[in-house]
Formats: C-alpha cells, sequence, structure tokens
C-alpha cells in the first residue's frame, strides 16, 4: 500500500506542482481586484463581468477560433497526406527514416527565429514580391502577404504541421497491410481505399493532432503578433497586454475562461473520436 | 469429380499459368511454373515456408506481378489486370477484417465501393452471413467475435461478390485444431455447393490431402508434384514429395543384380532390397515404403550379435533391421521409430491391437519388412 503511493509520489508531485499549483493560483488571483498600483485579496466576480460584458473578448475569441479553425485545416490537410506518403509510400524503412527526420529540422530551431525568417521571405521587398516583380507577373508588391491573416496563418502551419504528421504517422503505421490488400482485393481504387479503410482507421491520430494543433493555436500570442504585424488580435495577446498593464485578476480570469473554452473543444474532439488505444 | 466442360460457370474458373515465374531482387520465389486448374476444382498448393506457394496465390489473385509468365482465369489472360477485375476473391490468413466495420458492413465492403445503397447492401449482407451461419452477429466488430467467427465473416465478404476463384491463404492455420476440422469439413461443402474453383495454400499435408482434389506440392519455387491426393500419397515423385507428405520412409542402394522386374540393391550396411525397377547394374535407386505397409517384429537373435546397426536379416530382401528410438501412441496406430544406422530414422505405423499383442519397447531390436511391391521407386529431384 506504503509502497504504491511512494511509486506514484513523483509523479504526482510534478503534476501538483507544475499544474494543479499554477492553476489553483490564477483561479484564486482571479477573483481578486485590483487598482492601477494594487492587487487586492478579495472575492469579485468583476473581472469576469468585465470578460463576458466586453464586445472585445467576443471579437478576440472570434478571430483566435478563425486561426484555429484555418491553421487546423490546412495543417490537417498537409499532414495527412505527408504522414500517407510516409506510410503507404515510402516503402524502405531507412527512407521513412530519413524522410521522417527531415520533417523536424524546422524544429532545431526556435519559433520565433522561424516567424521572423518569413519577413524577409514575404515583405514588400522580399524574395516573392521581387521575384514576381521581376517575371513581371505583377507590377505592384503584393500587400497580403506579410503583417497579415495570410502570413499569421502560414506561420502557425509552419510551426505546427509537425505536430498533426507525427500522430498521424504513428497511427497509419499501424494499420495491418493485408487491409489495404483486402480492399484492393475488393475492387477499390486508390482513392477509395483512402476514403474507406487509410482515413477510418487514422482516426485517432487525426484526433491528437488536431488536439495539438487547436490548443497550440487557440493558446498562442507571440506569432499572431509578430505575422499579423499587430493587425489581428488573439485571446493570448489579449491576456498578454493585460498582463503589460500589471492588471493580473483580470488576465487571471481571462485566462480561466480561455482554459475553459480550450478544455471544451478538447472535449467535443474526444467525444467523436476514440483516441484512447493510442495511448 | 464433375466435368469441366459440363457447365460454362466451372469453365469460367480454370485457372492456368503459363512459366509464372517471381523474383525479389536476387531472390527467386516462383521459379517459373506452369499449371492448370480445372474450373470448379479445389486444389491446395503446398509446401514448407518459403517454397513459393503464397507468391503464387497472391500472383493469381493479382496483388503480385509476376517477373515473367502469364495468368489466365477462364478464357482471359489477367496478367496485368488489378485484383478487383480478376473474379477472384483472397480470404487472407490474418482474415484482414476491416476493424472499424460492423460484421454486415464488412460482408457488404465491395458492394459498398460499387456504389450499392445502403439498405440493399446490408440485405444482401446478410444473406451472404446466412450462408456461414453468422446472421446472428452482424452488427458485432471484429473484435467482438471469435477467431473462427472472424473467418465465417472473411469467408462471406469473399463470396459476396461471386468469384469464380476463391484464393485461401492458409485459412485454417490461427484455429484451434477441432475447430481447424469442422471448418475444413465445411469448406469443402461450400466448395461443392458453389462448384467454384478453390486455390487453397497450407502447409499441412493433413488439410491437403483431406480437401483437394489437386495437390500442388512446391519446393523451392518449383512444383515437386500435382496430382490426385491419392496419387501423390501412394506414388511421390520424389524424395522430397514423399518426406514432406509424411508417412514414407525413403531408402537408397546401388543396384546389385536384377531378377527379371525386380531390382535388387544394396543398401547401407549390407541391407537388401527388391524394389520393381528398370534400372542398370551399378545405378543409385531411391525409394519409399509407406510407414503403415511395414510389418515390425523382434529380433533378438539377428541384432544382438552385430549391436543394432543395419543387417541384410535372413530370409530374403526387404528386411531391415535397427534399434526401437521411439513409440509414440497415437490411436488407431503405433508410431515406432527405428534407428537403422542411417541419418534419417525409419518409422513404422503399426496398427495399435498388432503392437499391443506383442509390445516393444526403447531400446529394444527390432526387425522391419515389407512387400517389395509395396517399394515405391523416386526420381532424382
Amino acid at each position: 500500500m506504503v509502497r504504491a503511493w511512494l511509486q506514484a509520489a513523483p509523479l504526482a508531485l510534478v503534476v501538483a506542482a507544475f499544474l494543479v499549483v499554477p492553476i489553483a493560483t490564477l483561479a484564486v488571483v482571479s477573483v481578486w481586484d485590483y487598482t492601477e498600483y494594487d492587487l487586492i485579496p478579495d472575492f469579485v466576480l468583476t473581472n469576469y463581468a468585465d470578460v463576458f460584458g466586453s464586445w472585445v473578448t467576443y471579437a478576440t475569441y472570434a478571430s483566435t477560433v478563425r486561426f484555429a479553425a484555418l491553421t487546423w485545416l490546412v495543417t490537417l490537410a498537409i499532414g495527412f497526406w505527408i504522414a500517407y506518403f510516409l506510410a503507404f509510400h515510402v516503402r524502405s524503412k531507412t527512407w521513412q527514416m530519413v524522410l521522417f527526420l527531415v520533417c523536424t529540422i524546422p524544429f532545431l530551431t526556435s519559433n520565433v527565429i522561424r516567424s521572423i525568417s518569413w519577413i524577409p521571405v514575404l515583405g514588400r521587398n522580399g524574395l516573392v514580391n521581387s521575384a514576381l516583380l521581376h517575371l513581371r507577373v505583377i507590377d505592384q508588391p503584393l500587400e497580403f502577404l506579410l503583417f497579415s491573416d495570410f502570413s499569421t496563418v502560414l506561420s502557425y502551419v509552419h510551426l505546427y504541421a509537425l505536430f498533426m504528421v507525427v500522430p498521424i504517422f504513428n497511427t497509419m503505421m499501424r494499420i495491418d497491410r493485408a487491409l489495404i490488400e483486402a480492399a484492393v482485393d475488393a475492387g477499390a481504387s486508390g482513392w477509395q481505399v483512402v476514403r474507406d479503410v487509410v482515413i477510418p482507421l487514422s482516426k485517432p491520430g487525426i484526433a491528437i493532432g488536431s488536439i495539438f494543433v487547436v490548443t497550440l493555436v487557440m493558446g498562442d500570442f507571440s506569432t499572431v503578433r509578430l505575422m499579423s504585424g499587430g493587425q489581428s488580435a488573439s485571446v493570448g495577446l489579449m491576456i498578454s497586454n493585460q498582463l503589460a498593464y500589471l492588471q493580473y485578476p483580470a488576465a487571471a480570469a481571462n485566462a480561466m475562461v480561455l482554459l475553459a473554452v480550450v478544455l471544451a473543444i478538447v472535449a467535443g474532439m474526444m467525444r467523436v473520436v476514440d483516441i484512447r488505444k493510442e495511448l | 469429380m464433375q466435368s469441366e466442360a459440363a457447365s460454362p460457370s466451372r469453365a469460367a474458373g480454370t485457372v492456368e499459368l503459363v512459366a509464372v515465374a517471381k523474383r525479389f531482387g536476387d531472390a527467386v520465389a516462383v521459379d517459373g511454373i506452369s499449371l492448370k486448374i480445372p474450373g470448379g476444382a479445389y486444389c491446395c498448393l503446398l509446401g514448407p515456408s518459403g517454397c513459393g506457394k503464397t507468391t503464387t496465390l497472391r500472383m493469381i489473385a493479382g496483388h503480385e506481378r509476376p517477373s515473367d509468365g502469364d495468368i489466365r482465369i477462364g478464357a482471359e489472360v489477367v496478367t496485368d489486370l488489378p485484383p478487383g477485375r480478376r473474379k477472384t476473391a483472397m480470404m487472407f490468413q490474418s482474415y484482414a477484417l476491416f476493424p472499424h466495420l460492423s460484421a454486415q458492413d464488412n460482408v457488404a465492403f465491395s458492394l459498398k465501393l460499387r456504389g450499392v445503397k445502403k439498405a440493399a447492401r446490408r440485405a444482401t449482407a446478410r444473406e451472404q452471413l446466412k450462408r456461414v451461419h453468422m446472421e446472428d452477429y452482424a452488427e458485432r466488430l471484429p473484435a467482438q467475435l471469435s477467431g473462427g467467427q472472424q473467418q465465417r465473416v472473411a469467408l462471406a465478404r469473399a463470396l459476396i461478390t461471386n468469384p469464380s476463384v476463391l484464393l485461401l491463404d492458409e485459412p485454417l492455420s490461427a484455429l484451434d485444431p477441432y475447430l481447424r476440422v469442422r471448418v475444413r469439413e465445411e469448406l469443402k461443402r461450400l466448395q461443392g455447393e458453389l462448384g467454384v474453383t478453390f486455390i487453397h495454400v497450407t502447409h499441412s499435408q493433413e488439410e491437403a490431402l483431406a480437401l483437394a482434389d489437386l495437390v500442388v506440392v512446391m519446393d523451392r519455387g518449383r512444383i515437386a508434384q500435382a496430382g490426385q491426393p491419392h496419387d501423390v500419397y501412394s506414388r511421390p515423385s520424389t524424395a522430397f514429395v514423399a518426406r514432406f507428405i509424411g508417412g514414407h520412409n525413403v531408402l537408397e542402394g546401388a543396384v546389385q543384380r536384377r531378377d527379371g522386374q525386380w531390382a535388387v540393391l544394396t543398401g547401407i550396411g549390407a541391407a537388401r532390397f527388391a524394389v520393381p525397377c528398370p534400372a542398370a547394374v551399378g545405378a543409385t535407386v531411391r525409394f519409399a515404403v509407406r510407414a503403415d505397409k511395414v510389418v515390425l517384429e523382434r529380433a533378438h537373435a539377428e541384432l544382438a550379435a552385430i549391436g543394432g546397426h543395419v543387417v541384410a536379416a535372413a530370409g530374403g530382401p526387404n528386411r531391415l533391421g535397427g534399434r526401437v528410438q521411439a513409440i509414440e501412441y497415437q490411436g488407431a496406430f503405433v508410431r515406432v521409430t527405428l534407428d537403422d544406422g542411417t541419418a534419417e530414422p525409419f518409422t513404422a505405423l503399426v496398427p495399435d491391437d498388432v503392437f499391443y499383442r506383442a509390445p516393444l519397447t526403447v531400446g529394444e531390436p527390432a526387425a522391419a519388412s515389407w512387400s517389395p511391391a509395396d517399394a515405391h521407386v523416386l526420381t532424382e529431384s
């Protein structure tokens, strides 16, 4: 009995110290009062009233959810086909490994650097614009390339596509190849095999990848600030701004709401797909 | 056996391989085999693992492209056709049921691909499930079915396309021995009812002998022998077939003299055998003797003197002596193995009542004898 408790203790302590305590602190601070200069321990719901009473909140959530949805769609489309190619079309194990590692190479640099590196590519005088100008495809630089929703989503996709590829690839590698042959034997075309066998059996991986991507985008504040040129808002950015103004209780209340929303989205995804057998 | 020409649907199930070969890199899996399987026949491809039998099956199914040669099904050359257009259906060794689909949706899968509406395809699938007595399990997922039940579903799924040829890859190997015999009977019954050509890959000679109209024994990518089970068992063509099919002793000797139709051989030691064979004096002859045609007797006097090695036992040819190495009770028979001094022990299957009238014990000297007419001469493989 004691042994069992001891064996569980290290993980329990880590979880308590780094998850339970911070969230509890957040919950406590979210009901404190504050002035420009001071935090006042209290129990008030004004912070939540501010969050739910302001149209800015709804607009910001709408913008964040839109980014999350767009990023999810694009990473899913890209991630699924990369995983499919690696799992079913690369025959040799060695090449599978090599190509898989190639996919992870962008992760050797930091998020910020990877975002910033788009600027010389997409900027007004960047690679894309100057190339198109030289080719006379356009005669004005394209403005939407940088500091726009386009560049924001592009950057998210660049940052998070791998989080979609890895779990889907994992699930696909566990699909019995005889199932593919059985489908072909029954007369399935390549596309029918994908639709009726590969996609249904890859669902757990798709769900896990989706959870990664959606939670990461929902919580982001740096990429959106950098890549939208300050023109788009996100919930994370809103919280970060409140922190900058030392409005800790307001930020905490906002964070609690964000946490609840993200958990609700994840719960919704888990309802659609049973991922337990993948864990 | 029904005649092939009697019905056009049977002719549609004729499978012909013409010099079919398959190479994987440098490895030769199938080495130019030619074979004609009559429509409506139950054919077993039999051989040890790595003999090319599964590759042959997969080439007929279209899951593997032959490196050389052609495959014809019915009147059509199908070498370049995809699996779905060959009028074949395959039942996979692991059954390969789709884990995300219920039994009826698994069976209805090929109908779904053809755009048949859900209600219609499920109705057809249920009929198929009824044929294999699985209609009560239509809603279950494969994981909720036992191995035997999964196999029935796989069979129903293969048959729903009305194939002319059903290909079965070791269909019984995952079942327990009791179920194996029952399912075997059922396969044979079903094949008779449907009149569809069955091609069944197995490494079990017992299975092949029990089921097949045509047994094809394969060895290292080639066909060692093809024929009716009774012919293959009673007249194996090579030492490999005799050994693989089991129940045979393979012996050899040099022709010492001729006596009419008989060649008299001397084997290892001083053993002398008469075999029906036209070989000239001096030639080496290999022959097989069925273990159940052998008579065993106790042989104290003869063997004690020479320490249990092979002797030309007194009383003429076709006797062999040795020490009893092992005794296995098998029910109707007792399997007695003699150490005759060669690498390969000599086996006799003695009816249990005969054996227990005067039971032998391990280590005892014994003499085996058989009628010269029961010696079957083998060709070199």
